[in-house]
């Protein structure tokens, strides 16, 4: 899509509740080797995945990169129990790096998809008491695309900033006609849409200082984001049986919807790699401003006017839904990289193996009230491995590298308790895991 | 196109299998509408929306990525924009009023890159990404009722995200392949309007938005020591459509039900289209490009369906195929030693797909057509300013003249002015 363009066109136009999510990137980690340590990669970041972890990192290569890979990430999850039907996130993971000089300073350009083949975007929106699970339900379901822009200022210190691409609509779609009162399916309806996409630009910007060539310092920031929905639906016309006298006239049943479909919380990442001998370790510690996130719910207007049978219309008027009371969250990743091979075959091979650790702190307070936002701790481990190959001949005058992952997810189990006994909902507890795997090779020019 | 054309081994084979495995790898989420309707590029738009046997750079993307190849290492950021002054005669009365659509101005980013490969596939592989973007928008659905007049061809075309990623290779013989795609979202889901544990009304949906893909395919050969170059683009027909299924089971709580109700249609679409061109340099500074493309309009459908099973039967647009010709010229002036200038121009024949005046309804019940569209003849001119040396820029700024031909409803016309600042890296 466009791009995905059309995801939230239509879909925008008559939802509900809705639920709080980020995107896959935040969810799963963007690339092989930064998933597989961790995504302590703040420090770390010199390829195309630094468009998500910390765009300074873009400026450090001065060859042209192209970063290709796919990834998988299965959520197998439960609600008291009960399997969940979340879906798999996987796609394509591409990314182009380019570096340049302009008037002496060194810079570079570059641009990072993650494109699930599934769909490009899911919205599954689910009633506002029905307990699900809060980051799991859309967050994988999204494309990712940045842009950054990032130089290198002085004696290894980076500076780089960019723009990640969202949406939001914001329209009317009209009905107009007759609605048939004995069989609802002979109603002879035409409809008119006028609904935008409108474009979400938010900004994430980052600095690296090489103190030493083996000791990196980051810092980074992630603008936060609301994918807000604000959508009409409205029909007009007569209530009748076709070839009889209409019984009502000029009746109308207008909804006005606005929620907040998506949110990602402001981040601030700081990380430090050092490199010890053939080791190098890293470490990243996220805040993430989760207690900002509004109700993830629709606030729904209704005007119904039906003529003769106003009387009997018992729709409840809405009323806002409560502030969620999400909880800030500190979460702590460290990734280790040993070299255990170089120069192997003549100088030909050399391989690294990875592994990592991150502890996601849930943010969704207790649910005793009338939300049945499900969620519980996430503690993340990944391994992976990678292969440089050099010397390739005429053809490929660089190193190749090729890297794979697979990380295991935690998510222990989590109990949930009504204050209410009458509560429909009950309690209820959540618990599970998710599976990755990936891989990525990385073209150095 | 000036550059050499270097060693041709025996190599071809593999060329063509890499070129198919690099145009399959090259998705790219897109409606094109912004390119169908004013070209991609400075260089390409000031000359006609040409670019089949001569454009390189990003713009070849969309042009013909089988130049790909040659696309150096740049990176390009310009602007568009574009007014409308159309009136709509009313078949009933005469009279005649404006109809509006929003101005075209949006961002245009590019970059482009030859793959430094060694061996035998030196200077032989290049890829570009291409981005179009609205000012504030990414994509706008405007379905009126249909009794209410509107123009498909021109009517909020530009108002939607383009990007397009695409790789050519060059092989032997003078010849060259490129391919790219666009990446095109079709929306399908159900919702369902009920109320929640607590009589609330709110809704339980399920909406995917998949992906299809539409090909750009093109071939190239250059020849006569670059007097002479020949392509040839094809591009799949592509639409950004949606289908949604909406039942309300609101129970007691309304006195009436509500039937299935369907949102159903496109919100954009370009049609197939196939396109040859000749560009010839009878002197090295004087280029002229000739182009003929056949676009499959007959294609077309009424861009909304039925929204209720017993709903009226909708218009049929009864569009045609049509041929579109284009000619353009470039011609360079060396700047001392410090730059290029080129003077650009083109003329283009846009022959209007809608017939005039609209279709006649196949059955009695059926409302009859209500769009319009008129031939256009569409003058483009432009400069490209290169600088040489320690700041290796380019300056392209295109302007285009689109006036509507005769027509018994429609008529106006309507302007583009635009400027790409390029950086070699």
């Amino acid at each position: 899509m466009s791009a995905w363009a059309w995801l939230l066109t239509l879909c925008g136009a008559l939802l509900g509740a809705t639920s709080a999510r980020a995107n896959p990137v935040d969810a799963f980690g963007l690339g092989a080797r930064a998933t597989a340590l961790g995504s302590a990669y703040s420090a770390v970041a010199d390829d195309t995945a630094a468009a998500y972890y910390n765009p300074a990192g873009l400026a450090r290569s001065t060859d042209l990169r192209v970063d290709l890979g796919y990834q998988l990430a299965r959520p197998v999850l439960n609600v008291s129990g009960q399997p969940q039907d979340l879906m798999d996130s996987r796609g394509l993971i591409f990314g182009v790096l380019l570096p340049g000089r302009l008037l002496g300073l060194r810079f570079a350009f570059g641009v990072t998809l993650f494109l699930p083949d599934q769909q490009a975007t899911r919205i599954r929106v689910l009633s506002f008491d029905r307990p699900r699970l809060q980051l799991f339900e859309n967050r994988p379901q999204r494309m990712f695309f940045a842009a950054n822009l990032a130089i290198h200022i002085y004696r290894g210190l980076y500076l780089g900033g960019g723009l990640t691409f969202m949406s939001r609509s914001k329209g009317v779609v009209y009905l107009r006609g007759r609605v048939a009162l004995s069989d609802p399916e002979q109603s002879a309806l035409e409809s008119s849409v006028d609904v935008n996409l409108l474009a979400i630009r938010y900004p994430q910007v980052g600095l690296l200082f090489e103190a030493t060539k083996d000791l990196s310092f980051s810092l980074v920031y992630r603008h936060k984001f609301l994918l807000e929905l604000e959508q009409g639906f409205n029909i007009r016309g007569d209530i009748g049986d076709e070839g009889q006298e209409p019984l009502v006239k000029g009746a109308r049943f207008e909804q006005v919807a606005y929620s907040v479909d998506l949110f990602q919380p402001w981040q601030i990442v700081a990380g430090a790699a050092a490199r010890f001998s053939s080791v190098l370790v890293s470490f990243d510690l996220t805040y993430s401003r989760w207690s900002e996130q509004p109700p993830p719910a629709a606030r729904i207007t209704l005007n119904v006017d039906i003529g003769r049978f106003n009387d009997l219309v018992k729709l409840v008027p809405s009323r806002p839904y409560p502030d969620p009371g999400f909880f800030d969250t500190l979460m702590p990743a460290v990734g280790v990289e040993w070299r255990a091979l170089s120069n192997a075959l003549s100088g030909r091979l050399a391989l690294d193996l990875r592994g990592g650790y991150r502890f996601e702190p849930s943010p969704v307070p207790e649910q005793d009230g009338e939300s049945s936002f499900g969620d519980s701790d996430r503690h993340i481990v990944s391994l992976g491995l990678g292969v440089e190959l050099s010397r390739l001949g005429q053809v490929l005058k660089k190193p190749l590298a090729i890297d794979v992952f697979g990380a295991f997810t935690h998510l222990p189990l989590r109990r949930f308790k009504k204050l209410d006994p009458r509560s429909l909902v009950g309690d209820f507890t959540v618990g599970g895991q998710v599976w990755q795997v990936g891989g990525q090779m990385r073209w150095r020019f | 196109m000036r550059r050499a054309l270097g060693r041709m081994g025996p190599t071809w084979p593999r060329l063509c299998g890499l070129s198919l495995v690099l145009a399959s790898l090259s998705p790219s989420p897109a409606a094109a509408s912004l390119p169908e309707l004013f070209g991609l590029g400075g260089r390409v738009s000031a000359m006609a929306n040409t670019g089949a046997a001569y454009a390189t750079g990003f713009d070849a993307a969309y042009a013909n990525p089988a130049g790909l190849w040659q696309s150096g290492r740049q990176l390009t950021l310009g602007t568009v924009y574009g007014g409308y002054g159309l009136s709509l005669r009313s078949p009933q009365d005469g009279s005649i009023s404006p109809h509006l659509i929003d101005p075209t101005a949006g961002l245009i980013i590019g970059g482009s890159f030859t793959l430094p490969l060694g061996g035998v596939l030196k200077d032989r592989i290049g890829t570009a990404l291409a981005l179009y973007t609205p000012f504030g928008l990414i994509n706008r659905a405007q379905d009126p009722f249909p009794d209410v007049p509107r123009a498909p061809v021109l009517d909020g075309r530009s108002q939607v995200v383009s990007v397009l990623l695409g790789a050519g290779v060059r092989l032997p013989g003078g010849f060259s392949v490129g391919g790219g795609a666009l990446a095109l979202a079709a929306l399908v889901g159900t919702i369902t309007i009920t109320p929640d544990g607590s009589g609330r009304i709110t809704s339980i949906s399920e909406q995917q938005l998949t992906v299809d893909y539409a090909p750009i395919l093109g071939v190239r050969w250059q020849g006569l020591g670059d007097r002479l170059a020949l392509g040839a683009v094809f591009r799949g027909a592509s639409r950004s459509s949606y289908r949604l299924t909406v039942s309300t089971k609101l129970g007691d709580a309304l006195p009436i039900e509500l039937p299935l109700i369907y949102f159903a249609g496109s919100a954009q679409y370009d049609p197939l289209q196939l396109g040859m061109e000749a560009a010839a340099r009878l002197r090295p500074s004087l280029l002229l490009v000739a182009q003929l493309t056949w676009k499959h309009w007959s294609a077309y459908e009424y861009p909304v369906l039925p929204a209720t099973q017993s709903a009226a039967m909708l218009p049929v647009p009864g569009f045609h195929d049509t041929l579109v010709p284009r000619l353009a010229i470039e011609k360079t002036l060396a700047l001392g030693g410090w730059g290029e200038l080129s003077l650009r121009g083109g003329y283009q024949f846009e022959w209007s797909p809608a017939p005039d005046p609209p279709a006649s309804p196949p059955k009695p019940e059926s409302r009859p057509s209500n769009l319009h569209d008129a031939d256009r003849h569409i003058v483009s001119a432009g400069l490209g300013l290169r600088f040489i040396g320690r700041l290796p820029l380019t300056l392209d700024v295109f302007g285009q003249g689109h006036i509507l031909g005769p027509h018994s409803t429609l008529s106006g016309g309507l302007g583009v002015l635009g400027a790409v600042l390029g950086y070699q890296l």
